[in-house]
């Protein structure tokens, strides 16, 4: 058994464990059920109008970049392991320098078209 | 090296299993500690008492807790997307198992030997933003909704920054030698190796904050936003959002929810421990006691800026995100990398 | 000519199917009791913001009607029951006026020392919880703790905590002692040495900066148009405080400033409000200071009053602001009509102007700053 089968087994039993300590409440706790209880709730008040609905764009932008961000940074965690490689020298330097350069401008673009002052 | 749990024990199987109970006894204690000293924290800076009936000065208040909350009634609202909000809570919970486990508590031994460690620490820690998502969405509450998305939006923005620096310091460790030598053992360095990380600073008698001190900050703002915790803490900001994404969830698995997040913080704060104070080194008192004194230190500083500051709006939350931490840690990254060719 | 922005935020005209209705309120952990605001929301931006009031209502004007005019003296303090002993005194002062009786001037000192204590309180709950609503827990409890000292000092004279009957037609039920005044004394003392703490650690935060300024901003024609008054009108440049421009009691006599600003923002309201608790202490001061001996009545009080007939208006100042008393009487011992003029009533009605195209977090830091006591809107 390699280690890392050993961690989805961690993540396995953490999965069963979670599940186990729900198993005590089903036991033990009451189980009123009624109209209120079941409610939605919503300070109290019925609710207008369902939560399942198309949300504002403005999140789905931050996603767009993140995702564009997130999948670069981890190209660099290689990177990182062989940076000072003395066989790489200034070479490396200057690539990371303009890998990062070219991220950066997405974060520029976004900057400039307003995404962060929230502007509309 | 560390010896691994199952070379010491010689079966896998065992190994699983007692690692399994020393990561949900350290999970336990953590959730039932932490929950007491942030209720005496936030006590002592509001000059009050805090928890005092239940045991000696009030320290099995928790305990009361949660025996309380084991006999709740789970109530299950109406028109939820079911497997969405049963699953939510599982989704929170199970990862920070998993993530513990990779931890380096001490220089004799692990419960792996992962040279992956950091990137799976960070893998962990992202399916917390998941388990919100689907507990936001499942619950068909426009207040968790709410409270999903913005906590998507801040976690996903926040993981950047704490990459980068992270990405520093494994430059850093990597640069500083190439191997190290543990006893008469010498060891090939691998900088994502969580373990490695601390035998690095040990060896060369330095720990990172000295040499990555922005690095050090944006990490822990970042740890910070990343847990939600204050003043970060707008997916769940109690004034506005009442509970936000788990507003419709009760009893146990409201605490499933509560113990990740509690978990998390711990998970933050001993991979800053590693990447930024040396890990379990210190001197007299044995290494997992330095570990542990270093964390819960760091927890102890996150505590008490959550009962200090106010809470920030969501889009100055995104810009101080995007418009500094982000730059800062990229200018950070550059200014490591030339320095590292230099010298 | 400016290019069009492709990544197209929250439009002013947003798709119908994006938005959706948020009820905030009744049960609501920062909407001040009972109110419920009706937001129509797109993502975290506010499109339009009803504020839904009525959940606490208790016919209070009714009860007035149904009741002798002393009768009615403990529904005062209990429609605004932050500044309980403002209402309850203004209303024994507008009686006093129809009924045209002399108040002593030892119980006008009392009265005058009641009020502004009264006041602090009132503003100290108020920062408390407008820092809980932006998310500061710990300043609540520091307030509450020197809340608790006035608190205190007036349960000494007054015999309860949070709404007063301490006014009598023609003077108060109780004299104070020379414990009273030492307690109030060491209240301002206490007071006086807590604010450049509270201003050190909040004021200059720059978190809380961030948070209120510019944030709902009130000002011009907005204040005009629905009778904004009390610190948000202060707040915005316009000294008006009834006891400055109507002066009613003795107020005419203490030398006190009416703190304005010119912003209109949350952070104008907040200044303005703390430099008002320094105001009364400086009038609790004066008037410790002049209290004269004498009676604290002017006689054994009568069981029945009945004004003459006529319509009356009396104006007093109280923690949120213009608060008015419009009292018609047919010439019995019951009032025909009391109709209350509450100052939270007409600052919130601007809500939905205020509220339209801030964020949800705006909310919360605006409803707060205006500083709402349900009760008092629906009396």
């Amino acid at each position: 058994m390699t280690d890392y089968a050993q961690l989805v087994a961690y993540l396995g039993i953490g999965v069963i464990l979670g599940f186990a300590a729900l198993v005590v409440p089903w036991l033990v706790s009451p189980r009123y059920r009624g109209r209120e209880t079941e409610q939605t709730y919503e300070c109290g008040v019925d609710t207008i109008g369902s939560a399942w609905i198309r949300f504002s764009i403005s999140f789905y932008v931050f996603a767009l970049i993140f995702v564009a961000f997130e999948v670069d940074v981890l190209y660099l965690f290689p990177v990182a392991l062989v940076f000072d490689e003395p066989a790489f020298g200034w070479r490396a330097f200057v690539e990371v320098f303009i890998f990062l350069t070219i991220l950066s401008m997405a974060i520029l673009h976004a900057w400039r078209k307003g995404v962060f002052r929230w502007e509309r | 090296m560390p010896k691994t749990l199952a070379e010491m024990l010689g079966s896998p199987m065992l190994a699983v299993a007692t690692g399994l109970g020393g990561v949900m006894g350290l999970l336990s204690f953590n959730a039932l500690f932490c929950i007491y000293l942030e209720r005496k924290i936030s006590a002592w800076i509001q000059r009050r008492m805090g928890p005092m009936e239940v045991g000696f000065h009030g320290m099995l208040q928790t305990v009361a807790d949660m025996v309380k909350l084991l006999g709740k009634q789970l109530i299950t609202p109406k028109g939820i997307d079911k497997p969405l909000y049963h699953l939510a809570p599982l989704v929170v919970f199970a990862p920070v198992v998993a993530g513990t486990s990779l931890m380096a508590f001490s220089g004799s031994f692990a419960l792996h030997h992962i040279d992956l460690g950091l990137v799976l620490v960070f893998t962990f820690g992202g399916f917390a933003v998941l388990g919100i998502f689907m507990a936001g969405w499942g619950s068909n509450n426009k207040y968790a909704l709410l409270g999903a998305m913005r906590s998507v939006a801040q976690n996903i923005s926040y993981e950047i920054p704490l990459l980068l620096s992270a990405l520093s310091v494994v430059m850093l460790t990597t640069s500083m030698g190439r191997t190290v030598t543990v006893g008469d053992e010498t060891v090939a360095v691998q900088g994502l190796n969580l373990f490695h990380i601390t035998m690095v600073q040990m060896d060369r008698n330095v720990w990172f904050i000295v040499l990555q001190p922005v690095a050090a900050i944006l990490f822990f703002i970042a740890v910070l936003a990343e847990t939600n915790r204050a003043p970060f803490d707008i997916p769940e900001a109690e004034s506005e959002l009442v509970a936000g994404f788990h507003t419709e969830y009760s009893g146990m698995r409201f605490a499933l929810f509560f113990f990740g997040e509690y978990s998390n913080m711990l998970i933050g704060c001993m991979v800053a421990t590693t990447l930024f104070f040396g890990g379990w080194s210190g001197p007299l008192l044995p290494g997992p006691v330095w570990f542990f004194l270093k964390s819960y230190a760091l927890m102890a500083v996150m505590m008490w800026v959550r009962w200090t500051y106010p809470r920030l709006r969501f889009d100055q939350l995104m810009r101080f995100c995007w418009m500094v931490m982000i730059p800062l840690s990229i200018v950070n990254l550059l200014v490591t990398a030339f320095f590292l060719k230099v010298f | 000519m400016k290019t069009p922005n492709p990544i197209d935020l929250a439009p002013a005209s947003a798709p119908e199917d994006e938005m959706y209705y948020l009820n905030m309120g009744p049960q609501h952990p920062s909407m001040h009791g009972v109110l419920r605001l009706l937001l129509k929301l797109h993502g975290e931006e506010i499109i339009t913001a009803e504020p839904v009031i009525g959940y606490a209502h208790r016919a209070h004007e009714k009860m007035a009607e149904n009741r002798s005019y002393i009768m009615f003296l403990p529904n005062t303090s209990r429609v605004d029951y932050l500044s309980g002993m403002i209402y309850n005194l203004a209303y024994c002062e507008a009686m006093e006026k129809i009924l045209d009786i002399e108040v002593p001037e030892r119980a006008q000192y009392i009265r005058t020392i009641a009020n502004e204590l009264n006041r602090i309180s009132s503003h100290l709950l108020w920062f408390g919880t407008f820092l809980l609503d932006l998310g500061g827990v710990t300043p609540f409890l520091y307030c509450f703790d020197d809340r608790e000292e006035i608190l205190e000092v007036l349960d000494r004279v007054t015999g309860s905590r949070l709404t007063y009957s301490y006014g009598r037609f023609g003077g108060v039920t109780m004299d104070v002692d020379d414990a009273f005044l030492d307690g109030a004394r060491a209240v301002l003392k206490r007071i006086r040495e807590r604010i450049p703490m509270y201003l050190s650690l909040v004021h200059d935060n720059v978190i809380f900066r961030e948070r209120c300024d510019g944030v709902g901003v009130m000002t011009g024609d907005l204040l005009r148009k629905y009778g904004i008054t009390g610190p948000p009108l202060r707040a915005a440049g316009v000294a008006y405080d009834v006891r400055r421009a109507e002066p009613y009691g003795i107020y005419d006599r203490f030398d006190f400033e009416i703190p304005t600003r010119t912003a209109g923002d949350c952070m104008a309201r907040f200044e303005v409000r703390v430099d008002e608790m320094e105001q009364s202490c400086r009038i609790v001061e004066q008037a410790i200071e002049g209290l004269p001996e004498g009676p604290i009545m002017p006689g054994r009080m009568k069981k029945r009053f009945k004004p003459p007939k006529g319509e009356f208006y009396f104006a007093v100042e109280s923690a949120r602001g213009h608060f008015g008393m419009y009292i018609v009487s047919d010439g019995t011992d019951n009032p025909s009509r009391i109709k209350l003029r509450t100052p939270s009533f007409s600052n919130l009605s601007s809500m939905p102007e205020v509220l339209r195209g801030t964020f949800v977090a705006d909310t919360i830091a605006i409803v707060g700053s205006i500083d709402v006591v349900l009760p008092e809107i629906d009396r």
